[in-house]
């Protein structure tokens, strides 16, 4: 049974694989639609790595759907902050649709750190310094004195923890992608006083947890309103 | 529902039992159409008391699909005494499913020893096929009921019978009843299948709702089983076929009343080709209705570089769902994207209503005044008969120079490169593997993350709260070492007083022992008396007191083994004491 379990997994895989590929030359041979529906397949299933989702804007842009190429761009970083070519292919695309809206950048502790920490397994990191601080406050507290080498042992897990916590401020940055063209607005009401126009394209960074109607977001110029959530596609529903 | 032409059978009995046992069979009709349902009714009546058998013979082509039986009994008194009648009914529906003369054979009852039967009954059956044709109706209206619908009938109603090749029909199925035919039906039939068209159901009721109509000179209340819209595909002559609508007439709470079928009539439909005059250049066969195009843009001014979202809507009535919206390949001045069609249909009662809605995106490669040019899209009006050119009107979009056209990298307008060129290609290869889920987001990490602090938090807790309150089970400890020594003392001195009586080495000893735990926290219990000496100096015991002490623990111990003889408990006492009041 085991054995069947494993192959059913390594079918898996190889029909993601053969998906993955076949999408790749669905692009190739300009037929961006079969590929959408391939990629999307592929995302469903639970492949939503930085590669199908670069592949995925590609494809999107071909087929017209520049907005939807942006999402899946900035999920594909998302995925991956590391992503070069993901990066460039958005700013590329944003710059075509939106020129006036600032790179991506300018946001938050995600665009500042990311990158680095992608670097490292801070997923692991997180799971080894709460470990690490479980050992120790477990020995601490049976025998009453400190094991050896616990002054190293501590530091090792505090500097896991802030790696972790880094790690994951990084991830609650949130962003989202302008639709269409709207107003930034000073609360999350229609009647408030508009502070400025977000165009179709834009990026912006989501700062709290959407309401039923208007999210709370911030330009790359800094300035902070809401935004209707019609107007907008969060990258990180 | 046909007139019903009872035939009553003679009796066949003997003599001997006409009075006891008599049966009578009756047919709702004398004919009928292959898929009618017609009812055979047996009453048979007897004067015997028994049960009473009625044995139903099979008739091909006469299936059996329905039952009921009764059975009556009632007495009487008269000249000749009590008289009892038993009366059995039987309904039988049977469905004629072939065509000819039926025979059904004489009905056989049976009680007890007597037997009669029933004359034998015939039914004519036409084939379904030898319907004659009717003339089709004047549009909307229906073919009159004949002699035997005149109750109750099925038809179908079209709003025309003449039409153009894609052009909407509205076709009813209306079933019409007599006022006071009371009927429940058992199945509202599917529309027919229809090669040859497109067909959208409009309406399908689940509660019937009647309307009263005369037709000819009499009114009816008339029934709507289902409304569609069907959209001819092929030219020429084609048929609806009829259906069959299977109900109950005259049920109650106590029967369920006679089973019998409607059958409409077939209807006959001319679909015209559309006319090849005067055909514009362009026009598709799938753009027939009455429709309307119009085009607009989200916004007239932009600046350069921003993008402008075109709607091109197809309205009106009409199969909206097969249409085909006039393709927009180049706008000048604007990169044209591929568009995103939508469908929106809306089935009322009166037919298909809808809008086919294309979305393309435009981005401008120029400043200044641009123009989306008016669209065209040739249609053939089926209300008109004509062929029609809808034409949307041209847009005026402002291109502003942008504050940042010179910062963007764009190409010279008449060198506008169709694509991002310096794009990033897509990968043939990659990772599939999705981020893991990340630690912070897990339960089981935070719990893990407790575990460390709360284990030493209570640890530590746990410490002191056992040192602080400890200290209480010390003086406790204390308290009873010294209750002890002075119970042991108690009796040392009791012993000293009855030296004859009780055992003063005994006591001495226990005392001694006692005094030691108490005052020096040590156990003396299996020293020799050196060790005794050795142990209390070490525990802080002056030396004399100690000596004394091993002095008097020898004595007590010569004491012990020589039957108390030389037992000084006053000298032991003495040494106990100043084992304890020396000082330290």
């Amino acid at each position: 049974m085991q054995a069947a379990f494993l192959l059913t997994l390594a079918l898996g895989s190889t029909d993601a694989e053969a998906d993955y590929r076949a999408a790749a030359d669905a692009v190739l041979a300009s037929d961006p639609n079969a590929a959408i529906g391939l990629l999307e397949s592929l995302v469903e299933r639970g492949h939503g790595s930085a590669d199908v989702y670069f592949d995925l804007g590609i494809a999107l842009e071909d087929a017209g759907r520049p907005i939807d190429a942006l999402v899946a761009y900035e999920r594909a970083l998302a995925a991956d902050p590391r992503d070069d070519e993901a990066r460039h292919n958005l700013e590329s695309l944003r710059a075509q649709l939106a020129p006036s809206a600032p790179p991506r950048e300018a946001l938050g502790v995600a665009d500042a750190v990311g990158p680095w920490l992608a670097w490292l397994p801070t997923h692991f990191i997180g799971w080894m310094a709460a470990g690490l601080l479980a050992l120790l406050g477990l020995y601490r507290g049976s025998a009453g004195s400190s094991p050896p080498a616990a002054g190293p042992a501590l530091a090792l897990a505090l500097l896991g923890l802030v790696l972790t916590g880094l790690a994951a401020a990084a991830a609650s940055d949130h962003r989202a992608v302008v639709t269409t063209e709207t107003a930034l607005l000073e609360g999350p009401d229609p009647r408030f006083a508009e502070l400025a126009e977000l165009e179709a394209g834009e990026g912006l960074r989501v700062v709290s947890p959407p309401g039923p109607r208007f999210v709370e977001v911030q330009r790359a110029d800094g300035v902070l309103g809401h935004v209707d959530l019609a107007a907008v596609t969060l990258v990180q529903p | 529902m046909r007139s019903a032409w009872p035939i009553v059978g003679l009796l066949l009995a003997t003599p001997a039992a006409a009075a006891d046992l008599s049966v009578q069979a009756t047919l709702s009709d004398r004919s009928a159409r292959v898929g009618d349902v017609v009812t055979l009714d047996v009453v048979a009546v007897s004067s015997i008391n028994g049960d009473i058998q009625i044995e139903l013979p099979n008739v091909e082509g006469l299936p059996v699909i329905g039952r009921n039986e009764g059975t009556r009994m009632s007495m009487s008194f008269g000249p000749q005494g009590q008289q009892v009648r038993r009366e059995k009914t039987v309904r039988i529906e049977l469905s004629v499913d072939a065509p000819g003369t039926k025979q059904i054979p004489p009905i056989v009852a049976r009680i007890m020893d007597t037997e009669a039967k029933s004359a034998p009954l015939s039914l004519q059956v036409r084939d379904e096929g030898t319907v004659a044709p009717v003339a089709p109706p004047a549009d909307g209206q229906v073919v009159p009921p004949d002699a035997g619908e005149s109750t109750l009938f099925a038809r179908y109603r079209l709003d025309r019978n003449e039409a153009w090749l894609g052009q909407q029909i509205v076709v009813d199925l209306e079933l019409f009843a007599a006022p006071g035919v009371d009927f429940q039906l058992e199945n509202v039939p599917d529309p027919p299948e229809l090669d040859g068209f497109w067909r959208e159901t409009l309406e399908r009721p689940t509660r019937l709702l009647p309307r009263e109509e005369r037709i000819g000179n009499r009114t009816y209340r008339v029934f709507r089983a289902w409304r569609l819209a069907l959209f001819p595909l092929q030219a020429g002559v084609r048929t609806l076929d009829p259906v069959t609508v299977s109900l109950r007439l005259g049920g109650s709470f106590f029967n369920s009343g006679r089973r019998t079928r409607l059958r409409t009539l077939p209807h006959q439909l001319d679909i015209k080709a559309l006319p090849t005059a005067g055909r514009p250049r362009g026009f598709l066969p799938a753009n027939v209705g009455t429709y309307a195009l119009s085009a607009s843009v989200d916004r007239n001014s932009v600046t350069a570089g921003k993008a402008v979202m075109l709607s091109v809507a197809l309205s009106g009535v009409g199969n909206v769902k097969s249409t085909r919206l006039p393709e927009v390949k180049a706008v000048p001045g604007f990169r044209v994207f591929p568009p995103n069609v939508k469908e929106e249909v809306d089935l009322r009662p009166s037919g298909v209503h809808g809008t086919k809605r294309a979305e393309i995106l435009l981005v401008p490669d120029e400043n200044g005044q641009l123009k989306v040019p008016a669209l065209e899209l040739p249609i053939f009006d089926p209300l008109s008969g004509r062929y029609e050119t809808l034409r949307s009107e041209p847009i005026q979009i402002q291109v502003s120079g942008a504050r940042k056209a010179a910062s963007v990298a764009a190409p010279a307008p008449d060198t506008a490169a169709p694509e991002r060129v310096e794009r990033h290609p897509v990968r043939l290869s990659g990772s599939l593997e999705a981020p893991s889920e990340a630690p912070w987001r897990s339960h089981a990490w935070w719990l893990l993350l407790g575990l460390g602090p709360t284990s030493w938090a209570a640890g530590t807790t746990f410490r002191r709260a056992r040192k602080r309150f400890g200290g209480d089970s010390e003086r406790r400890l204390r308290a009873e070492r010294a209750s002890e020594a002075r119970k042991a003392r108690t009796r040392l001195e009791a012993a000293a007083l009855r030296p004859d009586d009780d055992d003063p080495a005994q006591a001495f000893e226990a005392a001694l022992f006692a005094s030691a735990r108490a005052q020096f926290q040590i156990e003396l219990q299996g020293l020799t008396s050196d060790q005794t000496e050795q142990a209390l100096m070490e525990a802080g015991a002056e030396a004399t007191a100690a000596r004394a002490v091993r002095a008097a623990l020898d004595e007590a111990h010569f004491a012990r083994y020589a039957g108390q003889a030389g037992a000084k408990p006053a000298a032991w006492l003495e040494a106990l004491n100043a084992l304890e009041g020396a000082p330290r």
